[in-house]
């Protein structure tokens, strides 16, 4: 008996609920020597602006236990070579490419949305708002709830694609911002982003990147994410996409149960360049030998205790 | 080509008080260019999460595959860990990755290896390409001290390829060989012989590099230096290697990757102040 791992959300239909996620996975191009990308559930490339970005000074990453610090500072190619340059060939494969989006004020992330509108091969568009808005005072878009929705509402606006709106753990409320930015319109949410940490060299006494502070990813967030995403699943109807940590099938299935409908597969790719492979593999092993005939089946089935749930 | 390669570990001993020597066993033969690495983790290691970049010191190809050498020196989790493993163990490398030292740049100069310390590994595949294409090859390799009896077995397997007298070791407390900085042990060379045509190759500690950098500058003589970075990935996509340079793609007008477009640049792209 083969299970049926396929989900929908925003309307689209993904053949497997594992989707690697933006910054991870570059623009989805680097891994196509390592596996048919078209056995994925879906590409987030990496995040996409108006001009090209150069990045942070190094250095820029840090192991830490279980995890890395980053600071690469958004570097990418600008969203007018991505349509020009990968997008053509990414779009070969049969997955879902969701273009991760973000800009230093509103007007950034509507043009980019704009430029993308017109391009074809892309199927939904993620909303990083996990970044400096630089015309107010350098304050995250995702920390605010009121900020979010306005910039949820005003790229729903004029989107020709499903928007995912993709949260902040660094919020001081991350289900408040969730419950306002699916009010904004939102047709689904992805969390979390990188959780901001720091990192100290004892001997210099100085931060261990260049920048200070940077997010931190891998299997330590785990705990933390699958809780998020535990909570924003009950606070709102629209579906979410678990991120976080996530290294194993166990861990995606954890996701699942907790109320994600699908996950995005991050730092795991850079030690295990088929670990979106592999997860979707055992997947499939776990359905079989549990008699689960569809994924969906177990989406949200966590049963928590009722006096703490 | 690129693939996470299962590998079954031969050998795995300290070499002398400071380096490694681990020798294993690939079930296929795969095309090498001096300088390229390996990104290495034990099976199903989960910690530390990050593979640990291996440069390629010695390749050999037989009846049953090839056998890779690698030179390391325990520093911290990932050598420690690497350190523990036994013959039999199996080891995933993800490679060949990096782009390679190029051995046609000059093909009529006389070729300057320069090491310093765990840098040297990265120059025994040159220094075999450029013996076996007949060039002239001298090595210069630093240390901060060696113990005065002790044999260097790695500098035994460079002098299997090379000329012994066309090697030279500097110490810099003046333990065994020239005493000094590696970088003066190969000024104090060209000042000698003033060679009218010299390619500098490099690979060791930072301010070595630069200083590599300055020497070829001063002489107007081609280097090419292999530069270290933490790396995530290895293969291009965490972009968390990144080092400036003068000249870079037209997207990036600064950043290079030095797992991807590197680790090994010409020595004038390389903006020094800004690594
Ligand atoms: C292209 C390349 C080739 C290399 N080849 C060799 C080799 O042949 N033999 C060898 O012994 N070492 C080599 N190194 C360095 C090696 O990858 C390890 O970084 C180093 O041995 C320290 O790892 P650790 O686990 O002992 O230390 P940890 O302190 O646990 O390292 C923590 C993290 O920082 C990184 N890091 C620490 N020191 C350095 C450094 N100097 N440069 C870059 N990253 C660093 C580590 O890779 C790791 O990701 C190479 C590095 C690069 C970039
Ligand atoms: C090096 C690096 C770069 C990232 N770049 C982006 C990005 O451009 N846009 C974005 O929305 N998220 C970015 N992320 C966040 C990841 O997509 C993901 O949300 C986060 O790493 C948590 O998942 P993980 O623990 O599985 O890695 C990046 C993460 C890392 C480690």
């Amino acid at each position: 008996m083969s299970c049926d791992l396929s989900v929908e959300i925003a309307g689209l239909r993904f053949k497997n609920p594992i989707l690697t996620a933006s910054g991870t996975f570059g623009y989805g191009l680097e891994f196509a020597s390592w596996f048919d990308l078209g056995r994925l559930g879906g590409i987030c490339t990496k995040g996409l602006s108006l001009e090209p970005l150069e990045g942070n000074p190094p250095p820029r990453i840090v192991e830490t236990h279980g995890g890395m610090l980053n600071s690469i500072g958004l570097q990418n190619i600008g969203v007018r070579a991505f349509v020009a340059e990968k997008l053509p060939k990414l779009r070969q494969f049969q997955t879902h490419i969701i273009a991760n989006v973000f800009g230093s004020c509103f007007e950034e992330y509507l043009e980019v949305i704009r430029i993308l509108n017109d391009a074809e091969g892309i199927s939904a568009y993620e909303l990083n708002i996990s970044c400096p808005n630089v015309k107010a005072g350098g304050m995250e878009f995702g920390n605010d709830p009121d900020e979010a929705a306005r910039l949820t509402e005003a790229c729903k606006r004029i989107a020709r694609r499903p928007i995912i709106v993709k949260l902040s753990p660094n919020a001081g409320d991350i289900v408040r911002v969730a419950r306002a930015v699916e009010e904004a319109g939102a047709d689904a949410l992805s969390a979390i982003n990188t959780i901001l940490g720091l990192s100290v060299d004892i001997y210099t006494r100085r931060p261990r990147l260049a920048t200070g502070m940077g997010g931190l990813s891998g299997p330590a967030i785990k705990p933390i994410a699958l809780r998020m995403v535990y909570q924003i699943t009950h606070a709102v109807r629209i579906p979410v996409i678990g991120i976080g940590g996530i290294a194993t099938v166990e861990d995606a299935l954890e996701f699942l149960i907790a109320g994600a409908t699908a996950v995005q597969i991050g730092t795991a790719n850079y030690y295990d360049p088929l670990a979106s492979i592999k997860i979707i593999e055992g997947l499939k092993r776990f359905c079989e030998q549990h008699g689960i005939t569809t994924i969906r089946s177990l989406i949200g089935s966590l049963q928590m205790n009722e006096r703490l749930a | 080509m690129m693939r996470d390669h299962r590998v079954r570990i031969l050998s795995n001993a300290p070499e002398t008080l400071t380096y490694w020597r681990l020798r294993v066993r690939l079930s296929e033969t795969i095309a090498i260019r001096p300088g390229q690495f390996v990104m290495a983790r034990t099976r199903e290691q989960w910690e530390p999460i990050w593979r640990r970049a291996l440069v390629i010191y010695r390749a050999e190809e037989h009846a049953e595959g090839m056998d890779l050498e690698f030179l390391y020196k325990v520093l911290g989790r990932g050598t420690a860990l690497l350190s523990r493993q036994r013959p039999g163990d199996e080891l995933e490398m993800l490679g060949p990755l990096g782009n390679g030292f190029p051995h046609d740049a000059d093909p009529d100069a006389e070729a300057l290896l320069i090491s310093g310390g765990i840098g040297l590994p990265a120059l025994y595949l040159l220094a075999e390409a450029l013996a076996r294409d007949g060039r002239a090859v001298r090595l210069f390799h630093g240390e901060p001290t060696v113990e005065p009896e002790r044999p260097l077995p790695f500098l035994d397997d460079f002098a299997r390829v090379l000329e012994p007298e066309a090697i030279t070791l500097a110490t810099e407390d003046g333990s065994r060989g020239f005493p000094g900085l590696v970088t003066e042990a190969v000024e104090a060379y060209l000042e000698r012989t003033r060679p009218g045509r010299a390619v500098l190759y490099a690979c060791g500690p930072t301010p070595m590099l630069r200083r590599v950098a300055e020497i070829a500058a001063q002489r107007r003589l081609p280097a090419y230096v292999s530069l270290e970075a933490r790396m995530a990935c290895g293969f291009g996509v965490c972009l968390g290697c990144a080092v400036k340079t003068q000249f870079a793609s037209e997207h990036m007008p600064h950043y290079r990757r030095v797992c991807a477009e590197g680790p090994i640049f010409r020595a004038e792209e390389v903006i020094w102040d800004e690594l």
